[in-house]
């Protein structure tokens, strides 16, 4: 028995030449005529119409399946969607007109019933957890006016109605009275721009242009949301082409997204990060100069350069544009006074402690400021948190120092003050200033337009001089786009796909 | 009691060990409704919801029942999904078990071939580079290589996807990437067994013997340099299981590992519990396959 070589020497060397061939293809072999596929960090864990946990990616695919009363566009104007027009009948009733011949895609129609029975499911276990509508407006009765006419009752004069009703999608409700609840979240039936094909858990979610949408079918008729928790990856993937929208790149890497396939786009988010000061902690940050002292202490201008790389800008005001003051500025970066300040206060070199999470740059936001403090002679503490507990820790109110914290993508300056109430559950530093209540609870009920915004005005005003946060920078939103792609990004991170466009 | 018997024994001990460890740890880390529910929930939804999760029972309680269900087979709902932890888990195991057993062929054919060539031509050049691979091998952290492969095979050439699973040849990366360290082990122990062996009185006899080269090596010398190969595979299988975490982030690839990390950050206790629980499982299954197969290769430890 012989044994010869498996490959003959000539056959090697055609396998060589074919491998080599097979490696020189020019980079653009793969064409790009599929699908729009949309990279994010995090998995799409369920899609029950009313168990939206975040913006991204659950949020953006629950837009995309699912139509609501109203919708919110990026400006935080109000679109009409599955209601036509509403009017405020009573201070307490709000009545709105429902849009006609509309049918989920299981064939079930649209009508008040179905509005009625979803908003009723957001008001029970589990659903209440995540669904705020009720709470948020004191909602307290739904009534069917006729088959396309539907009244929300109220405890009390609400002005945040259409905000919390564009959270609120609508489902179809035979499908979720009929099904299990697991089973409804896997399985979801709207009657959005898209409905779901396929949907492999913590890869894939693949949808197809509903044909039958009112608003006609979108432009773009494919599309996968996928599950890539590596950053590098999701960069690579918009490299080879095989990605289109590579969501939650980090100032640092961005760059890495201009290839000649795609480009970073940065847009200023409308998460407010900052230092919460505790108000209810050590003794010197109960001083109103000492919270001052703090913001002078802080170059937050050139951090936003160098930490940032100059993608973002510092924030202006408690109230995201373009509801804001334009009269309020950042303040200045003045170490002098921030010691004079201090000295003033009679607080000069105090230890602090600094605790941070998991926001992008925490760590290294935590420990520049340090720096800022150490300077004007502080004695800062850095304590690095799990996750998990710094948000405990956020909810007990038990930070005693400072803390890296991110509120929150709103376009609503009403829900974006009532936050720093004394009584608000997510009032997370202990901040209690009657006279600021007094103003945003005057506010919420004041259904005059310009008698209203002159209240917030004031109470945004009173509130940033008083300092309750280090004031930093709106998180930058920071998205990879193939330039194949026409495509809208807005600062709140949804991802609308349907207003997106193939390029000529 | 014989020796199987012992052993089975021991795994049932070992896994309500393993349960009893990963609930009690997993609830010493905080309160899973914090991270569940948005900032401003009310106080009535976050009880409301305590209480339909069944977090409101006294902690023993709580894995009392657990066990009672998990032995019928029901491992509980997860949190986080919405979904029987057992349905979640199944799927992914699945793929995580396709890219393990994958890597470790490839660890297992690598090694072989490349430590009795290492050991046939020892203090040759073929024995040097094959030393020096197993080196780079073993140095080379795993997400790195992971990410340079990417570089060059999905980025530069793009004669593969860069992750995801939904092509088969999805597999080939993240496959070679984590059977590397087995391969280097493997391959070091293969050579160093493979040497002493050839160098043993029965080989020479064989040759002796006339019988042709070919089977005096990969038959006679090979299976008897195998015994201590065979018990460190057992352990690399464990270990691709429990690295393949890593590589299954890097590689988008849906695995029991992404399941996992998703279920501790977000303390999906049911979720947490099923995947350690379900895991441990398979070390233990796969020690007992190796003691069988230990008895098979070297009958001395039958009597043992």
């Amino acid at each position: 028995m012989t044994s010869g070589p498996i490959l003959t020497r000539r056959q090697l060397g055609q396998g060589a030449a074919a491998l080599a061939i097979l490696m020189s293809l020019p980079s653009g072999a793969f064409a790009q005529t599929g699908p729009i596929v949309i990279a994010s960090e995090d998995d799409v864990s369920t899609l029950d119409p009313h168990l939206i946990r975040n913006n991204h990616p659950i949020g953006s695919v629950v837009w995309s399946v699912f139509d609501s009363l109203v919708r919110r566009n990026a400006d935080g104007t109000h679109e009409p969607r599955l209601a036509l027009s509403w009017e405020q009948v009573e201070p307490t009733r709000w009545r709105f007109k429902l849009r006609e011949g509309v049918t989920f895609t299981n064939g079930e129609k649209f009508d008040a019933a179905a509005v009625k029975y979803n908003f009723e499911r957001m008001n029970i276990s589990p659903f209440n957890t995540e669904s705020q509508l009720w709470p948020q407006t004191g909602l307290t009765a739904i009534e069917i006016v006729d088959p396309l006419t539907i009244d929300l009752v109220t405890s009390a004069p609400t002005i945040n109605m259409l905000y919390w009703l564009e959270e609120a999608f609508i489902g179809a409700p035979a499908h979720l009275k009929d099904t299990p609840a697991d089973v409804a979240g896997a399985k979801p039936i709207g009657s959005g721009p898209y409905v779901v094909t396929e949907w492999l858990q913590g890869d894939r979610v693949v949808l197809k242009a509903n044909a039958r949408h009112w608003n006609g079918e979108p432009a773009i008729k494919d599309v996968i949301f996928r599950d890539i928790p590596e950053l590098s990856s999701r960069i690579n993937e918009l490299k080879a082409g095989s990605v289109d929208i590579a969501v939650g790149l980090t100032p640092d890497t961005a760059d890495g997204a201009n290839s000649d396939k795609s480009k970073a786009v940065a847009v200023a988010g409308l998460r407010k990060m900052h230092m919460g000061i505790s108000c209810n902690g050590i003794e010197p940050l109960k001083d109103k100069r000492v919270r001052q002292a703090l913001n002078y202490a802080v170059d937050v201008k050139t951090m936003v350069e160098t930490l940032l790389g100059g993608q973002t800008k510092p924030i202006a005001s408690i109230v995201n544009p373009p509801n804001n003051n334009p009269d309020l500025k950042p303040f200045d970066y003045d170490p002098e006074k921030a010691k004079a300040l201090l000295a003033e206060a009679g607080f000069t070199d105090f230890e602090i402690p600094i605790a941070y999470g998991r926001y992008p740059a925490a760590k290294e936001a935590s420990e520049t400021i340090a720096a800022y403090l150490e300077a004007i002679g502080l004695k800062p503490k850095i304590e690095a948190y799990e996750p998990g507990k710094f948000v405990e820790m956020i909810r007990a109110k038990a930070f005693t120092g400072i803390y890296y914290y991110g509120w929150a993508s709103l376009i609503n300056p009403s829900v974006e003050l009532v936050i720093l109430t004394s009584d608000a559950v997510d009032n997370s530093n202990g901040y209690n200033n009657p006279d600021y209540d007094a103003l945003v609870k005057k506010a919420s009920v004041t259904l005059d337009d310009g008698e209203r915004q002159k209240l917030l005005t004031a109470a945004e005003t009173m509130i940033w001089d008083d300092c309750p946060w280090i004031y930093l920078w709106y998180l930058p939103a920071l998205y990879g786009v193939s330039n194949r792609l026409d495509f809208p990004v807005r600062p709140d991170d949804y991802v609308e796909i349907y207003r997106a466009k193939l390029k000529a | 009691m014989s020796y199987l018997t012992k052993r089975l024994f021991r795994a049932i001990l070992v896994l309500l060990g393993v349960s009893f460890a990963t609930f009690m740890v997993a609830q010493s880390t905080g309160d899973p409704i914090a991270l569940l529910v948005k900032a401003n929930a009310t106080e009535e939804a976050r009880a409301a919801l305590t209480s339909h999760l069944g977090l409101d029972q006294p902690v023993l309680v709580q894995y009392g029942l657990f066990l009672w269900r998990a032995i019928h087979g029901d491992l509980g709902q997860s949190f986080l999904y919405n979904q029987s932890v057992v349905g979640l888990v199944a799927d992914r195991l699945s793929n995580t078990f396709l890219l393990a057993l994958s890597a470790f062929a490839i660890a297992l054919v690598l090694s072989v071939t490349l430590g009795v060539l290492a050991a046939l031509y020892r203090n040759t050049w073929v024995d040097a580079a094959i030393t020096a691979f197993t080196m780079v091998g073993l140095a080379v952290p795993a997400f790195w290589l992971g990410l340079m492969l990417i570089l060059v095979f999905a980025v530069i050439w793009q004669v593969v996807p860069v992750s995801g699973s939904e092509e088969a040849s999805s597999l080939i990366l993240p496959a070679i990437t984590l059977s590397m360290q087995s391969t280097a082990r493997l391959c070091r122990l293969v050579r160093s067994g493979m040497i002493e062996v050839l160098n043993a009185d029965f080989i020479r006899t064989a040759r002796a013997k006339g019988l042709f080269e070919g089977r005096v090596v990969w038959v006679h010398a090979l299976r008897n340099a195998l015994l201590p190969v065979v018990t460190m595979a057992g352990l690399e299988l464990g270990d691709l299981i429990s690295s393949a975490v890593v590589i299954e982030a890097i590689f988008a690839w849906p695995g029991i590992g992404r399941l996992a990390i998703g279920a501790v950050s977000s303390r999906d206790f049911p979720l947490l519990q099923g995947t350690v629980l379900v895991s441990a499982f398979c070390f233990v299954v796969i020690n007992l396959f190796v003691d069988w197969l230990y008895q098979r290769i070297d009958p001395r430890v039958r009597s043992a």
